[in-house]
């Protein structure tokens, strides 16, 4: 199969992170409960992956990384640990359910949305005019997971500064794909298991120290047994229940193969396929484009459609006639679709990694001639 | 040998100076608190001889990690030092 749904779950992972995987299998422990040697053993594998968390992300505090099953546990405990009735916040059309959901579940929550252009972009003064005495918290995804475009969240973050608003930072699609000054921002989710190549059941949530969150999950952490409440001190406070260990050790060996290849490397690779593929769908009468066409303005992804056909018939015809994987539809992302006007028919979305060759990139490309011209 | 016995409330921070001073000549063990040492329940400890006392507590220091408690300890018994 050619597999082009990346954005979903990296679809290959380094052979590494497969071995680390099954050796933290072999001979397991819980990490953070009992002292006994295999125990520190499982505690130093969880405690290596916040180490290279901390590397990749240059955050000096690996103990500030929450480790999670994903990124949308990460969203939620943010978002449902800062906002109470009568805040508000603002987030984007571009949003994924994993905040969308969260946000409507808040009773007596005031959202306002912003819409940007017509890719999603959303100028920086736009979230600077749009705030309230009452705002509590802003909440951006950094890459779309719809059409890849990438939002200026340092130009977000550079203007915000002096109103000390938290601003949340959905790294779904950027986390190990693209490098910045992460530490300029107060809540990070991402997950483990896209572009940092780990297991799926990986993920986590940088909070910073002028953070204060509830917490929306409690349970035993190990650690201040007599307290009724989760500790005040992290990762513990929001880490309640046994940690994925062998995923944890995946996780880290992912991060090493993207510090191994180097993450601009990576990223202009995989840049040098998605140009392939606009420069091809740019020249196709039929194809409705709904990406931005500079490819430094995305990620790893881009969306279109072929005019007449449903989103979902092309992805079929691809997957059962040439055996190549794209994902169709609304990709969870509701209010994205509505901005680029496909919420009626869903986009095509490819989304490449580093294992994609330009071979792959070629015959989905013949793939499509040949769908768009009923062949 | 004496030994001390250094507490702190989560066991990623003593594994966290455990890990840093790991590669220094001594002996440092991470361990369960002793139940009648541990206030709050469950907690983590550093044991480690004594002549590692500074290095503990330096690092400790260094990483802004608070010792819930520190203490002697010989033939079995703790005695908490002030």
């Amino acid at each position: 199969m050619i597999y082009l749904d990346n954005a979903a779950t990296t679809g290959k992972k380094p052979p590494e992170v497969l071995k680390a995987v099954s050796d933290a299998l072999v001979a397991s422990a819980n990490p953070g409960r009992a002292s006994h040697s295999r125990g520190r053993r499982a505690l130093d594998t969880v405690y290596e992956t916040r180490e290279a968390l901390s590397r990749l992300f240059k955050i000096n505090t690996p103990e500030r990384f929450v480790l999670t099953p994903n990124a949308t546990y990460g969203l939620n405990f943010a978002i449902k640990g800062i906002l109470k009735t009568g805040d508000h916040c603002i987030t984007t059309a571009m949003e994924h359910n994993s905040v969308l959901r969260p946000l409507y579940s808040v009773k007596g929550l005031e959202i306002t949305v912003l819409k940007g252009d017509g890719f999603g972009f959303i100028k920086p003064y736009e979230v600077l005019e749009n705030i309230r005495e009452n705002t509590k918290l802003i909440i951006i995804n950094h890459s779309s997971n719809v059409n890849g475009v990438i939002q200026d969240i340092e130009g977000i973050s550079r203007l915000l500064k002096d109103t000390n608003i938290p601003i949340l930072i959905d790294a779904s699609q950027t986390a190990g794909i693209i490098d910045i000054s992460w530490e300029d921002f107060s809540l990070i989710a991402f997950p483990g298991h896209k572009g940092l190549y780990g297991p799926q059941g990986t993920g986590g949530l940088y909070v910073s120290p002028s953070i204060q969150m509830d917490t929306i999950i409690e349970g035993g952490t190990g650690s201040s047994s007599y307290d009724y409440e989760n500790p005040l001190f992290l990762p513990d406070r929001f880490e309640s229940g046994t940690l994925n260990t062998p995923g944890c050790a995946g996780l880290t060996k992912g991060i090493e193969f993207i510090e191994k290849n180097g993450i601009e490397n990576i990223l202009s690779y995989e840049h040098s396929l998605i140009s392939a593929l606009l420069n091809e769908l740019l020249n196709m009468d039929k194809i409705v484009l709904y990406s931005p066409k500079d490819v430094s303005k995305l990620s790893n992804s881009l969306a279109f459609n072929i005019k007449g056909l449903d989103s979902s018939k092309v992805a079929h015809i691809l997957d059962s006639r040439f055996d190549i994987g794209v994902r169709p539809g609304l990709h969870c992302a509701p209010l994205a679709h509505k901005r680029l006007g496909t919420l009626d028919t869903g986009a095509v979305r490819v989304s490449v990694s580093y294992f994609n060759t330009k071979e792959e990139i070629k015959r989905f490309i013949d793939a499509i001639y040949k769908i768009k011209n009923g062949v | 040998m004496k030994y001390y016995l250094a507490t702190f409330s989560s066991i990623t921070f003593a594994n966290k100076i455990k890990k840093h001073l790991i590669n220094t000549p001594g002996f440092i063990t991470l361990m369960h608190t002793p139940s009648s040492l541990s206030e709050k329940g469950c907690s983590y400890a550093l044991r480690f001889r004594e002549d590692k006392l500074k290095e503990v507590l330096d690092t400790a220091e260094e990483m802004n990690i608070k010792i819930l408690g520190l203490y002697t300890e010989e033939n079995n018994l703790f005695k908490k030092l002030k």
